[in-house]
């Protein structure tokens, strides 16, 4: 599956945008960076995988997290989560996301989460 | 509470030395010193206490408790207030306490003031940490300076092959935002010391209304330092304030610092209140000179709004001045001042020994609150409190939004004076049948209140 896995990574900090993307690249999944929350709930149908932040603009992690699991293809969903916010999780596993990263977190630990979430049936 | 009380002693002395059927030579005399300082002393321009004023109370047969009392009933009027708020029941012994040891009794007030603004603090903080937007985008902010530094520093480690261009980005990713993270921070721990710094429990506010209450709201040496200056002009009451206090910064700032002289506030924040509490007197003084404020008064019945008019100023500034009208020999009637915000918060209280008026919000019924839904028309009340009667003056006052969509700050203020004083007063006309159809029975404040049958009872006892 990764050979052919997009992945969207909807985050609003330019800086770990760009980190994620560099790694994703490095690792030979073709991502793209979306930082408003409402442009990225009309591109879901394009990908397989999204890296989702939860504080967005235009619509918050929740409701893109929402919207992927009503939507037809589905997108397997990784939530870059605040330590400390334990609400905010059991909130999105209620919604039915199960992969979480906790920020700050380590190159490897993510690139791993991500890796086990394509690798997932 | 300020540890050293310093009490104008000067008038009670004169009084009882009067009472005593001696002049100030005699007295001077037997108690050895000189006419002139002696005068001094009843002047209050000089303050005394240990040897002498034993003297003095020695050679007058009373005890020096007479030249000290007002203070100490106020003490003890607080501490029995301090003791209804932590159990619930009146306490007859706090008078005992005060005058057992009156240092105790102020170091207890001290400590309850204390024990508020902790409180106060410790629940700002937790609501801060807890719910506050501002906390928790300060929390977002920083994880995600540091989630960005670690992720770029990570990649300029494990990436050796990486082109100029990307490695030059993600080194100027650790420097700005290295520079963001610091930025946060600072404004975090801003916001905490400006959290901890607060008066968040209005002690400083009690402590400074503690001090002019025991000064009976005069100030000789700020009335002597304002005395015969032209008042300012301006095309409205809070322009002419501004110009006066103005005015009060440049001739009257020794006499603030007089005024203060032995005294210690708690916190730097209650000693900076004093000052601008004793500024706003002397600008006070400056645009409604004693004598000619005290004529005026009198000859209007102490008409507020006419008062007003004929010095320029607002209500709230006269009603200020009336309270001050305490000069010996040369008292108006005896106002005691109060003002609150919508919510029941006191901003200032300057009690008469004849009316108490509470540290906490004072009794519901008393027409200061019924002033928020008339604002701008002066109400007035007879009260019946345990037995005595006064009268009490309110309005409510707006001052004005600073901007678009933001509220005014609402106030009421009120002025109380026993209704013996009934006649000198225009507010007191409409009660002149003194029958008990007129006059409202109310309390002090409600937890230490004993009145049956009040349906507005929140605290006590009898509460539902």
């Amino acid at each position: 599956m990764t050979a052919k896995t997009r992945a969207l990574i909807v985050e609003d900090e330019p800086h770990i945008a760009e980190a994620l993307l560099f790694l994703f690249e490095r690792a030979g999944i073709s991502a793209d960076v979306i930082s408003d929350g409402g442009a990225a709930m009309e591109s879901l149908a394009n990908y397989d995988l999204l890296i989702l932040d939860i504080m967005l603009p235009g619509a918050s992690g929740f409701e893109i997290a929402k919207a992927a699991a009503a939507a037809p293809n589905r997108p397997k969903v990784c939530v870059l989560t605040a330590k400390g916010q334990a609400a905010d999780k059991a909130r999105m596993e209620e919604i039915g996301v199960s992969a979480f990263v906790t920020k700050p977190f380590s190159n490897r630990e993510l690139m791993d989460t991500v890796r086990a979430l394509i690798a997932a049936p | 509470m300020g540890v050293a009380t310093r009490v104008p002693m000067g008038d009670r002395i004169r009084t009882q030395r009067r009472s005593a059927g001696l002049t100030q030579r005699a007295l001077a005399a037997a108690v050895g010193v000189s006419p002139d300082y002696l005068s001094l002393i009843e002047s209050d321009k000089r303050q005394i206490g240990g040897r002498l004023l034993r003297q003095i109370a020695d050679e007058l047969g009373v005890s020096t408790e007479a030249f000290t009392a007002v203070s100490r009933d106020r003490l003890a009027a607080d501490l029995s207030e301090v003791s209804q708020n932590f159990s619930g029941t009146p306490d007859a012994s706090a008078a005992e306490l005060v005058a057992f040891s009156p240092k105790w009794a102020e170091i207890v007030l001290d400590l309850h003031d204390r024990s508020l603004t902790a409180e106060a603090r410790s629940d700002h903080l937790v609501e801060r940490f807890a719910r506050d937007p501002q906390w928790i985008s300060f929390a977002h902010d920083i994880l995600s300076r540091i989630t960005s530094i670690r992720s770029a520093a990570e990649i300029l480690s494990d990436f050796r092959s990486m082109d100029e261009g990307q490695r030059g980005r993600f080194v100027e990713t650790l420097a700005t935002e290295s520079a963001r993270l610091t930025h946060v921070t600072r404004r975090m721990i801003d916001s905490l010391n400006e959290a901890a710094t607060a008066d968040a429990a209005g002690a400083d506010v009690r402590e400074v209304d503690a001090f002019l209450q025991d000064h009976g709201y005069y100030f000789a040496h700020l009335e002597e330092a304002v005395a015969n200056l032209e008042p300012p002009g301006g095309d409205s009451a809070s322009k002419r304030f501004q110009a006066a206090l103005a005015l009060a910064e440049d001739v009257a700032s020794v006499a603030v610092e007089t005024e203060l002289l032995g005294h210690r506030f708690r916190t730097d924040g209650a000693s900076r209140r004093a000052r601008g509490a004793l500024l706003r007197y002397a600008a006070g003084a400056i645009l409604m000179p004693y004598e000619a404020f005290r004529a005026t008064a009198t000859a209007t019945r102490y008409d507020i709004d006419a008062i007003g008019e004929v010095f320029g100023v607002s209500f709230e500034q006269v009603a200020h001045r009336l309270a001050s009208l305490r000069r010996p020999q040369a008292e108006g009637v005896p106002f005691a001042f109060l003002r609150v915000d919508p919510a029941g918060t006191v901003s200032k209280r300057l009690s008469t020994p004849q009316l108490r008026l509470p540290l906490f919000g004072a009794c519901p019924l008393w027409v200061v609150y019924e002033a928020f839904s008339q604002p701008g028309r002066t109400l007035s009340q007879m009260v019946d409190l345990d037995g005595e009667r006064f009268i009490l003056v309110a309005r409510a006052l707006e001052k004005a939004a600073r901007r678009q969509a933001q509220p005014a700050a609402r106030f009421a203020v009120m002025l109380g004076v026993p209704a013996a004083h009934a006649d000198s007063i225009v507010y007191a006309d409409a009660f002149a049948s003194g029958r008990e159809s007129v006059v409202t029975r109310a309390g002090y404040e409600c937890r230490s209140c004993a009145m049956a049958g009040c349906a507005q009872r929140a605290h006590g006892a009898s509460a539902a």
